[in-house]
């Protein structure tokens, strides 16, 4: 059968593309609110530069936007890979490219004006939740028939993690945002209370859990092997630890709400969950890290490795902490402080934007058909500058959390509380300003990642790319679907 | 939590832990091995130039 | 063995029914957690006092909600002792029945506000939000000044107590028609500030008691 298939990279070029751009803009505009909570006059009495109005759109930007972007892209890259096969329903792809960056868009543009249902990681009302909808359902549909379509019959393990990613998300998204509308711009939630509140964080951990864990797992699982260039440590090993992970996971979000009016027996459940929760985690990174086992001079001379191994030791670090802090012991401490932002940062920065830059590093040059980054020393400079960041962020608010939670439960020998709210507040100025410093440089360091990415994208913006054909296997009966030749 | 919810919660718990032990024999079964490292290697054919 | 092999396998091979799966497990937890809390949650009544937020209220709380306040302060004290000294009696369920949605938060930037009515006076509360730092010096509480210069939206008010209405909350018929004049000539910063003095002050019980 003459070769006529090829791959379809247009479409991983737009999410690169795109990825690139919202990384600066969520980032940026975290280091803006970091900086208010250091000096507080610069909201300029303005009120959609407010700090309580602009913080969705932080979290909103790097989550969905920056990482929802990185993750389609790859997902897309990875699931014609590992099938030998091109991209169904070209169209609708295309259809999710666009509605995505029109959903953040409009979040982001929304959000600040406070439209907002002031659910955690789920602030965009409701016109713009069904958008949401409609395009993860379409990305489910285009990843679902082009798994039909491969011509590998057994699926490739980051596909079951895309997979599951895209169920998951689906799911959480729709029941936590079931509303009654007032206006277009304003919505009231059928939960209420305690409910809502367990709704709310089953929502919020499991977004954590299946957007930024199980969706980046899956890149990982593809690009770790790829950039080491041996296959992963145990492949068998991997499926347990994604039937582990994914039932484990989503019992364990009630440990956002430990000590609080949730019924006693929900907070235990969520406690234990998240203690058993560290086995997959630490089984998933154990065979990401082992994968580079007798290839480790390549990490000396790779940075998109280097990203790609402080990723899994930040994964492992961070979901031990997250574990920690599930203990009701901790929790009392920990609950409610700035370390709680040292753990979702070093989730965030260290584990989900070091595996995006370091997949980013290894999947763009061979999406926009160079042979290398154009510049390897500014992938040097780019992962010093985010390790100095994340180190600086991460041991910042972990000081500052742990002085908050001992100060607030600091009392003298007559049981009486030592220090008002606000001594908390005055000794920890300094690590807010440290977390500022720290912020700067992991955006400065996305800002070179988005030079160097312009400029390996030279033949892409001057249309010179030759599409890849796609390797069609050895003829066999299953081979199902006959190629199809790309459109010119 | 009364009592049957016990009941329930118990039985679910055994069954999850016994759906855990298949899987690990699941996936040790020799007959998954040739499959599994052929599998393994296919992001590794994503790399050198197209040909 | 090998035909319960050739079962298993089939996941492996089918996209379909690995998303099946996938999705019977992912549900799991949920189902398990969130159901009996939907059952046990007609047992939860507003029965300490606990009344829906008359339309002053209502459209602070919903202001309260426009501005995030959620991202700093939270409306839940823990049931440890550091907290109900500092803070009042520990949270109940049935406190925040009314609150659609709940604002029990994550974050204390700044202090627990689950029993702040009544611990200021109107006028500190009106002061603290135009300019912070000119009652709490070290405050890094952004100001708020735009809430004075605004008139509360009144129209809006109707629709949605009567959206409220339908989800349960036990307004009634005068309630509802009253609303627009309660809010005739009110700041959003009137409204803010009926919400913030409203809160836990006619649910609190016994003081400290863990």
């Amino acid at each position: 059968m003459p070769n006529t298939e090829t791959y379809n990279d247009r479409i991983v070029r737009l999410f690169l593309l795109a990825a690139a751009v919202w990384g600066v803009i969520g980032m940026s505009v975290g280091v803006f609110v970091a900086a208010q909570l250091a000096w507080p006059a610069l909201n300029f009495d303005t009120p959609w530069l407010t700090f309580s109005r602009l913080r969705p759109d932080h979290t909103f930007g790097v989550i969905f936007a920056f990482g929802g972007s990185a993750l389609m892209g790859t997902c897309y890259y990875v699931v014609q890979r590992t099938g030998h096969t091109r991209l169904a329903l070209p169209g609708l792809a295309t259809f999710t490219f666009w509605g995505w960056q029109l959903i953040c868009v409009l979040a982001m543009a929304t959000m600040p004006l406070g439209i907002t249902q002031s659910k955690e990681y789920a602030e965009p009302e409701w016109l713009i939740d069904l958008l949401i909808a409609a395009v993860w359902v379409s990305f489910g549909t285009v990843f679902f028939a082009t798994l039909a379509r491969r011509r590998i019959k057994h699926i490739y393990v980051a596909n079951w993690y895309y997979g599951a990613f895209i169920i998951a998300v689906a799911l959480l998204h729709i029941v936590n945002n079931i509303v009654l509308p007032v206006s277009l711009t304003k919505s009231y939630p059928v939960y209420s209370g305690t409910v809502d509140a367990m709704v709310q964080w089953w929502y919020g951990h499991n977004a954590v859990a299946f957007f930024l864990t199980a969706g980046f797992l899956g890149m990982m699982y593809y690009f770790v092997p790829r950039q080491a260039q041996q296959p992963l440590w145990s492949y068998r090993f991997s499926i347990v630890n994604f039937w582990a992970l994914i039932s484990v996971y989503m019992w364990a979000g009630s440990h956002h709400l430990l000590y609080t009016a949730l019924p006693d027996w929900v907070q235990s459940v969520g406690m234990a969950f998240s203690i058993l929760l560290l086995m997959p985690s630490w089984g998933s990174a154990a065979n990401g890290l082992l994968t580079f086992n007798g290839a480790w001079k390549r990490v000396a001379t790779d940075p998109a490795a280097k990203f790609m191994v402080l990723a899994l030791v930040f994964y492992a670090a961070s979901t031990t902490e997250g574990s920690t802090m599930a203990v009701k012991t901790v929790n009392s401490l920990s609950h409610y402080t700035d370390w709680t932002v040292a753990h979702v940062h070093s989730g965030a920065i260290g584990w989900v934007a070091m595996i995006t830059i370091g997949s980013l590093y290894a999947m763009a040059p061979r999406a926009l058909g160079r042979p290398a980054m154009h510049s390897k020393r500014s992938m040097e400079l780019h992962f010093w500058m985010h390790t100095a960041g994340l180190i600086l962020y991460v041991a910042s608010m972990w000081t500052a959390g742990v002085t908050e939670g001992l100060m607030w439960r600091a009392t003298d020998l007559n049981g009486a509380l030592i220090y008002p709210f606000i001594d908390s507040l005055i000794a920890i100025r300094p690590f807010y300003l440290i977390r500022f410093l720290g912020g700067v440089l992991i955006v400065g360091g996305m800002v070179v990642m988005a030079w160097n990415l312009w400029h390996t994208a030279a033949d892409a913006r001057a249309r010179l790319i030759k599409p890849i054909p796609v390797p069609i296997p050895e003829p066999e009966p299953h081979q199902v679907p006959a190629p199809v030749p790309a459109r010119a | 939590m009364n009592g049957v919810w016990i009941q329930v919660a118990g039985i679910v718990t055994v069954m999850l832990m016994l759906m855990f032990v298949a899987i690990w024999v699941w996936v040790w079964h020799s007959g998954h091995k040739t499959k599994y490292d052929r599998l393994a290697r296919l992001p590794m054919a994503d790399s050198g130039d197209p040909s | 063995m090998a035909r319960g092999y050739k079962y298993f396998e089939a996941i492996e091979k089918h996209a379909g029914k690995l998303g099946i799966f996938t999705a019977i497990m992912v549900s799991l937890g949920g189902l398990a957690e969130i159901t009996p809390l939907f059952v046990e949650a007609h047992s939860i009544t507003a029965s300490d006092g606990t009344k829906p937020y008359d339309a002053l209220r209502l459209a602070g709380k919903d202001i309260y909600v426009r501005e995030g306040c959620y991202t700093c302060h939270t409306q839940m004290i823990r049931s440890l002792r550091a907290e109900t000294q500092r803070y009042g009696a520990y949270s109940i369920a049935s406190e925040s029945v009314y609150d659609r949605p709940h604002q029990w938060g994550s974050k204390r930037t700044g202090p627990d506000l689950a029993r702040v009515g009544g611990k200021y006076s109107d006028e500190w509360q009106r002061l603290h939000l135009t300019d912070p730092r000119a009652v709490v010096a070290a405050s890094n509480m952004p100001a708020y000044p735009w809430l004075a210069e605004t008139k509360v939206d009144s129209d809006d008010i109707v629709a949605r107590m009567r959206t409220l209405r339908r989800l349960g909350d036990p307004y009634t018929d005068a309630d509802i028609a009253g609303a627009p004049a309660a809010l005739e000539g009110k700041t959003e910063m009137d409204a803010l500030v009926a919400y913030l003095q409203g809160l836990g002050v006619h649910a609190a019980p016994a003081e400290g008691t863990p």
